[in-house]
Order: C-alpha cells, then sequence, then structure tokens
C-alpha cells in the first residue's frame, strides 16, 4: 500500500456510500485507475456494505405503521404546555427531601428562637441574623448554630418560618 | 456557476440576492431540507397550540425515517412500530421541554427524532438477545447440491454474519454506520445528531468499516 493508497482510504469507504463531492469523487478515481489494489478494496468494501444493508421494508411493516400517528397521539399527554419548565423527577426528589431536612431542622429552629424571645434584647438581635457562626467560647448554652435560611428556601421551595417566632426572616 | 445554485448579486438590479438551495443527499424525503424544517415547525406549534391534526401530518412525514433506524434492531414488525411509536412520543416531549425552557438552540425535529431513535434502539440492543434479520432456517440447513442454491445459501449466510457484526461494532461505530446506510442521511446531518464534526462522522465510518470486515473475519488490505 503506497502513502497514495493510505490517504485515500477514508475516501474508499465514502465512495461506497455515495458521501464524495465532485472534487473528492474525481482524485479517487484517477487513483484507481491505476491502483488495483484499491480498485478490489473498492470492490470489497462495497459488497460488504451491501450485505450489511436490510432489504426494503416490507408490505408487512407498512401495515403495520398504518395506524402510527393515531398510536402515538394517544400516548401524548393531554396537559396545556406549562409557563415554566415542568419539574422533572430529580427536582420533584429534592424538594421532598428539602422538605424532610426542613421540617426536622425548622423543628430544632423554634424551639431555640422561643427561648431566645426570653433573652435580653441584644442576644435576639444577634440571632436573627442569617448567618452560620461558630459558637463564641462563654456561650456553651448556644452551641446550636442558626440554619441558612437561604438555603432552606431554595432546597425546599416551600418553608415559611412563622415571622412571629422571631425565628429570623425568610426569603420574599 | 455551481449546478444546482443560482445566485444574483444585491445591486445588480436593487432586487435582493435570490438563492435556490438544493436538496439534501438523498431525495427520499421530498422537499428539501429547509421546506421540510419548515412544514415541520409550522406542525409542531399548530399541534401544541391544540391543533392534533397537524402532528400526523409530522408522524406521517417523518414514520419512514424512524422505520429505517429502528427496525435494524427489533426482531418483529410489532416491535419495530413500538419502537417507532416511542421514538415519536419522546421527540415530542423533548422538544415540548426544549421549547418550555427557552433554549437559544432551537433544534429541529428531525434532529431530535433521530437522536431519540438512537438512543432508544441502543437500549433496545442491549436489553433484546442479538439476532439476526436473516433467518437461515428459511432457506434449509441441508447440504444444497444445486449450485446456483448453495451459492444463494452462502451468500445469506455471509449477510448474517454480516448484519450480526454490525450490532457488534462500537457505539459511535454502529450509530454513524446505520444512520447512513439505512437512513441515508448526510454526513453533515448524522454529524450533528450525534453532536460531531462531519469529519468525524466520515471518520467514524470509515473505522466502522474497517472493524465490521474484522469482525466477519475478512483479512484487512497489507
Amino acid at each position: 500500500m503506497t502513502a497514495a493508497c493510505h490517504e485515500l482510504e477514508v475516501a474508499l469507504s465514502l465512495r461506497a456510500v455515495g458521501a464524495l463531492d465532485a472534487a473528492e469523487g474525481a482524485r479517487l478515481d484517477a487513483h484507481l485507475a491505476v491502483c488495483p489494489a484499491c480498485r478490489a478494496e473498492a470492490a470489497r468494501t462495497a459488497e460488504l456494505l451491501d450485505l450489511a444493508r436490510l432489504p426494503p421494508p416490507t408490505l408487512d411493516e407498512h401495515r403495520a405503521l398504518a395506524d402510527l400517528s393515531v398510536r402515538v397521539a394517544a400516548g401524548l399527554k393531554p396537559e396545556v404546555v406549562p409557563l415554566h419548565a415542568p419539574p422533572s423527577v430529580r427536582t420533584v426528589r429534592r424538594l421532598a427531601a428539602g422538605l424532610l431536612v426542613a421540617a426536622g431542622i425548622a423543628a430544632v429552629a423554634i424551639a431555640p428562637a422561643v427561648v431566645r424571645r426570653q433573652r435580653p434584647p441584644a442576644a435576639a438581635g444577634e440571632a436573627g441574623a442569617a448567618v452560620t457562626a461558630p459558637a463564641a467560647e462563654g456561650e456553651s448554652q448556644d452551641a446550636w448554630q442558626e440554619p441558612d435560611l437561604d438555603t432552606l428556601w431554595r432546597d425546599a421551595a416551600v418553608v415559611s418560618l412563622d415571622a412571629d417566632d422571631g425565628g429570623g426572616g425568610t426569603g420574599g | 456557476m455551481t449546478p444546482g445554485f443560482q445566485m444574483a448579486d444585491e445591486g445588480d438590479s436593487g432586487r435582493p440576492a435570490l438563492r435556490v438551495v438544493t436538496g439534501g443527499a438523498s431525495g427520499s424525503q421530498g422537499p428539501g431540507p429547509v421546506s421540510r424544517d419548515r412544514a415541520d415547525e409550522r406542525d409542531l406549534q399548530a399541534f401544541l397550540s391544540g391543533e392534533n391534526a397537524a402532528f400526523g401530518a409530522l408522524v406521517r412525514r417523518h414514520e419512514p425515517l424512524v422505520l429505517s433506524l429502528v427496525r435494524r434492531y427489533t426482531r418483529t414488525t410489532e416491535d419495530a412500530r413500538d419502537l417507532a411509536q416511542r421514538t415519536f412520543l419522546r421527540a415530542f416531549e423533548a422538544v415540548r421541554r426544549s421549547r418550555t425552557w427557552r433554549l437559544h438552540e432551537e433544534v429541529p425535529f428531525r434532529r431530535w427524532l433521530v437522536r431519540v431513535a438512537v438512543n432508544l434502539a441502543r437500549n433496545h440492543l442491549r436489553d433484546e438477545t442479538r439476532w439476526t434479520r436473516a433467518p437461515l432456517e428459511a432457506l434449509g440447513s441441508t447440504g444444497a447440491t444445486d449450485p446456483v442454491a448453495a451459492d444463494a445459501l452462502e451468500r445469506a449466510e455471509r449477510q448474517a454474519r454480516v448484519r450480526h457484526a454490525v450490532l457488534d461494532l462500537p457505539r459511535r461505530q454502529r450509530e454513524v454506520l446505520t444512520l447512513r446506510i439505512d437512513a441515508e442521511l448526510p454526513f453533515a446531518e448524522i454529524a450533528a445528531a450525534l453532536g460531531v464534526t462531519e469529519n468525524a462522522a466520515k471518520v467514524s465510518f470509515h473505522h466502522a468499516v474497517r472493524r465490521l470486515r474484522e469482525l466477519v473475519g475478512e483479512e484487512d488490505r497489507p
């Protein structure tokens, strides 16, 4: 196999399926005219692909598809196209997980908030900030860290804390 | 002047440029790809607006394409019909989602069909026992003394081996090969459907041919 043969290998395969443009076809034809090895290769490729091809669809196959449009229409969901993206399964799962987490954390969040209502005003104001901060030394009784409510809101999408509890504001 | 193209320059007579675009490599799809995509878009919008008849037009227009893509992977006509039905349903759902999310790139319906058909066929192949579409038993396995019958039997056996080998090709090679020889798609369209360059699709096709030859036990050229 010469260098020219090697260069035209891809073209030989494409020729068998009629995928060469005029210029490429002319170049390959000129080579085939002087290279019996490539002519034999072209013939083998053509035969191989001919064997690989399926026969045309039968009458039975056409008959089986006669009512395809009716079947497809019957399988389509009738709902109107929503304005917003419909939630995917993954989104629904995330929402459910977020709700569970939020429910658990909210239960823990409400109790300290009630307790903080009874504390001096300065301490309650600090607790209203929606930031996560390590417990300061000397405040061992406040080792619990307030959750990031922005994260909860985003993940759960429906969580809302009663503002009267003083547990911090929520988005919106 | 390039055959099939006519172009009038602006300014020659004040008229806007006129360009006639030839159709795709395969003429089996009727009108050219541009007018076909426009018809698809029109019917899709009509269906999304509630005109059910428009979807029937979409299905009938692309039925031959979808059948050509899935029938290699199915045992019976009923399986082919079911796979075709699922292809249309999934493609429609994909289009509806993409339009709902207002993606900037609006993929032509036909390209969704090809993508979905390729994926469903791949899954079907994975789930089903491999088989051949050339039932050798129909030709009889008893020794044929007639030379013509013997040749026919030999060809049928070789055909079965080759078609079986197509299903054993690496995924990308199989997809490119079958999109070309089954659906007769232009390589530009194959590339768009598979998300590769046209050159990559052509090289994959060549590799598929070589690999196919190895799988059926033919020697590669020296």
